[in-house]
């Protein structure tokens, strides 16, 4: 059994994620207020911190899974 | 508070992008919901199956292996008794084999069970990413939609008039 998909969702997830901080970056060009700076505190900290506890999540139970096989197969 | 945006369309551009990282967020969240349904069905219906299967084709192999065995050890040859090894190492092996099988429908047991709880605290993780697609996100985008639109009635109130002066005259 192959578990490659979690890893790739990880890879899609941080690709994302480095692509909104990029556009956010050049956003902040533009904008310059505190309004600006709510924004970011109260909506992309939250973002950034949800997906940086499922990141070692998804290595955890990709290694379950990895283990499982390894283990339950032939 | 006083505002500061240069470009109004620099919000709006980034509300786009926020908007294309939600689809990705979904799109992956389906994925990782469908990898651990793929695991549940593989730890609790196809493994027991094929091990299961594997422990009955070993009994039968070993009651083979153990009636060739019996039958070879009664057989007399002028007089002698036959070694029978080969039949003692293949009834040996298929013995192994039954205990391989059913330590292995064992394994699959306490793995399927690890798989559940672990997955059971995945699960717990993904719910804050299913909550930032359904309700952060929703937020964040109406508020860049609140502020944009703000920002752009703002301008046009305070766009100069049109200048009423005659055109020069060459």
């Amino acid at each position: 059994m192959h578990w490659g998909n979690l890893q790739a969702a990880e890879g899609r997830l941080q690709d994302a994620l480095d692509e909104l901080h990029l556009a956010w970056q050049q956003t902040r060009e533009a904008w310059q207020d505190q309004q600006a700076e709510r924004f970011e505190e109260t909506f992309l900290r939250k973002i950034d911190e949800d997906l940086a506890a499922v990141f070692p999540a998804i290595s955890q139970i990709s290694q379950t899974f990895g283990m499982a096989a390894r283990e339950c197969e032939e | 508070m006083s505002a500061n945006v240069r470009d109004i369309d620099a919000i709006r551009d980034f509300r786009t992008k926020l908007m294309r990282f939600a689809e990705e967020l979904e799109s992956c969240l389906q994925g990782l919901q469908l990898e651990l349904q793929r695991a549940f069905e593989w730890a609790d219906q196809e493994r027991p199956h094929y091990w299961g299967n594997q422990a009955r084709r070993a009994y039968d192999q070993l009651a083979a292996a153990r009636t060739a065995y019996e039958t070879c050890r009664m057989r007399t040859v002028a007089g002698h008794r036959s070694a029978c090894i080969e039949e003692k190492v293949a009834f040996n092996k298929a013995r192994r084999r039954l205990e391989d099988c059913q330590q292995q429908t064992e394994r699959v047991r306490k793995w399927s069970m690890k798989i559940h709880h672990d997955a059971d605290e995945f699960r717990g993780r993904l719910a804050s990413l299913r909550r930032l697609v359904d309700a952060d996100i929703p937020q964040a985008l109406a508020s860049l939609e609140r502020t944009s639109t703000v920002l752009e009635q703002y301008a046009e109130i305070h766009r100069p008039a049109p200048s009423t002066d005659p055109p020069e005259k060459a």
